[in-house]
């Protein structure tokens, strides 16, 4: 090669690299965005997500649960959350729903407590009981959080649903007797 | 694996794996230094769950629901007062206790005597006797930590108490999970016996 | 500039299907992971009324085959009823849902496994309405493609044994199946979908 010719090489190298270095500082990989998008509402809206639809229908609570291995109590209370699901496309075999509360804590189902989801077939109103067990100061500002998937929710659609529970209504249903069998989910009939 | 020299193997790396892993001989600084032996009834911080261990007892069966796999063992009841002190709720698999040896995986509790040690220990809520799997945050669970052991019932359980930290997971340092046990104290429960068999006359 | 290209035409010419087999031969997980994960390839086609054969290649514990059947959609439309042991039953739908039941019948040969079959409805929109054995109140068979009680020879699932079929389950070679699916009432159902193993299935177009 030629003494021109291998400057040159070696600016287009360089120029490269530059470009390169450029790109990675001006979009680093680490701030890729994965955020769900979320779609909000309250008690009784129907939230519609690319895969399903989702209403809560109500909350309420309980002091334990009669279950398939006996009656299972809790520290706190059963906060219960009815939810009507309809899948689009494919059968929505295993969403994640968590309970949030106003301070962040996150709440999960325990299997104890008997709840089946089962698969909600596609176009079919499913109906399911979610429960959570929960400590007094959960309850206001509860919010029910809705995905499709537990383990990757990153770029898709996650519904927050807010249960509406007012600082007056805690009283209300900490003071719950309350014994309460969980039907399995099921099609939701008229 | 039949080949003896497997055996062999597995005994001394179970036994290195002992005497080197948390609660164990190889530190220079003697354990009963390291950290505080608690009396049983204290509360004791083990992060991500505050804990007070109760008592400890000896039975041949819980109810109809839970025997020993091999006839003739018996079971280990541990009974805890366990509250999630995190944000979130945990797996209860996290107070599932664990032997010396196996001390290095990511548990709050670790049965310091190695005859007594789980091979697989369950938690159950102690009023109902149906298993756990989700411990809720701000709730304090009475539970009983459960498993299989052979050989006479001895008088005394000696348990360590570790502590785990909440750090990014290597392959993926977004996820964030409960790791890196740390000794953070030791506890001795004497062993009340409920059990039928007591022994030979 | 010409003298360059002409001296490096056929490392030019390379490039791109070394970069296309570069790529290729890196793909397994996309094949693992996403190809055989779901319903892409239609090994067969046909029309309602028309006889669709389909050689599907398998493995059991004996190795490579495959079962050849065929099979002609002779009806598609809505019902209150389904097939129960015990005889048509009252499906019982709320008035948003209604069965849609696919008639089929279907020639093999009585060696030729077919147990194990999944069936699923297609609408004009892309929903996957799948067969599911409990149709709200009523118990269908567990298989939407083979006689009830009579479903033919399983695969092998153990190495050197041969596939059986068990005192009383024979499969005649000609048979009709009339498995309901529950669907919206406003959907269009398009296609009925027969399959075994994913990727592969079988696609009838319906009126």
């Amino acid at each position: 090669m030629t003494w021109p010719a291998r400057i040159g090489a070696g600016v287009a190298v360089l120029a490269a690299l530059a470009v390169g270095q450029a790109v990675d500082a001006a979009l680093p990989v680490e701030h890729t965005d994965e955020r769900p998008f979320v779609r909000a509402g309250g008690i009784g809206d129907r939230v519609h997500m690319n895969y399903a639809d989702v209403t809560v229908d109500a909350v309420h609570t309980a002091k334990s649960l009669d279950t398939p291995q006996g009656k299972v109590g809790t520290p706190g209370r059963w906060l219960i959350v009815d939810v009507t699901v309809v899948a689009w496309g494919r059968p929505l075999s295993r969403p994640a729903m968590s309970l949030e509360d106003d301070s962040g804590r996150v709440f999960l189902s325990d299997p104890r407590s008997g709840y089946d989801w089962s698969s909600a077939p596609t176009g079919v109103r499913w109906r399911a009981q979610v429960p959570f067990e929960v400590p007094e100061d959960a309850l206001h500002g509860a919010t029910l959080v809705f995905s499709r998937d537990a383990n990757d929710d990153r770029r898709d659609d996650v519904a927050r649903i807010d249960l509406g529970i007012e600082p007056g209504d805690v009283a209300g249903l900490w003071d719950t007797q309350q014994v309460i069998e969980l039907p399995p989910a099921q099609m939701a009939t008229p | 694996m039949s080949n003896p020299a497997t055996h062999v193997g597995a005994l001394v790396a179970a036994l290195l794996l002992g005497v080197s892993g948390l609660f164990g001989g190889l530190d220079h600084v003697p354990l009963a230094d390291r950290v505080d032996d608690v009396e049983p009834g204290t509360e004791v911080t083990a992060e991500p769950f505050t804990l007070t261990i109760k008592q400890a007892v000896a039975v041949d069966q819980i109810g109809d629901v839970v025997s020993p796999l091999t006839p003739g063992n018996h079971l280990m009841v541990v009974l805890v007062d366990a509250e999630n002190q995190s944000k979130e709720s945990l797996s209860s698999t996290l107070l599932a206790p664990v032997s010396r040896a196996e001390s290095y995986r990511n548990r709050n509790l670790v049965v310091l005597d190695d005859r007594l040690s789980p091979t697989t220990a369950t938690v159950y809520d102690a009023d109902s006797n149906v298993a756990v799997s989700v411990l809720s945050p701000g709730l304090t669970y009475r539970l009983a930590l459960v498993w299989e052991f052979g050989g006479p019932v001895p008088q005394r359980l000696p348990l360590g108490l570790a502590k785990l930290t909440l750090r990014g997971v290597t392959i993926s340092q977004a996820d964030l999970e409960w790791q890196d046990p740390a000794e953070a104290a030791t506890l001795t429960l004497p062993v009340g016996d409920s059990t039928k068999a007591k022994g030979p006359p | 500039m010409k003298a360059w290209l002409r001296r490096n035409r056929w490392g030019l010419l390379a490039l791109p299907v070394t970069v296309v087999l570069a790529v290729g031969a890196n793909a397994q997980r996309l094949h693992d992971y996403w190809w055989d994960q779901d319903l892409r390839h239609e090994a067969a086609t046909g029309g309602q009324g028309e006889w669709v054969a389909w050689t599907d290649p398998f493995s059991d514990a004996t190795g490579d085959v495959t079962r050849t059947f065929q099979v002609k959609v002779t009806g598609s439309e809505s019902t209150d009823v389904a097939d129960s042991s015990d005889g048509p039953a009252d499906l019982d739908l709320p008035s948003d849902l209604t069965g849609w039941r696919v008639t089929m019948d279907f020639e093999a040969q009585p060696d030729q496994v077919l147990f194990g079959c999944l069936l699923a409805l297609l609408d004009d929109e892309g929903n996957r309405y799948y067969y599911r054995a409990r149709a709200n109140k009523v118990s269908q068979d567990i298989w939407p493609c083979v006689p009830q009680d009579h479903p033919g020879p399983m695969p092998s699932i153990e190495a050197g044994k041969p596939r059986t079929v068990f005192p009383g389950e024979e499969r005649p070679s000609h048979w009709t199946a009339r498995p309901v699916v529950v669907v919206p009432r406003s959907a269009k159902i398009t296609q009925v979908l027969l399959w075994w193993e994913q990727p592969d299935y079988l696609a009838v177009q319906l009126n």
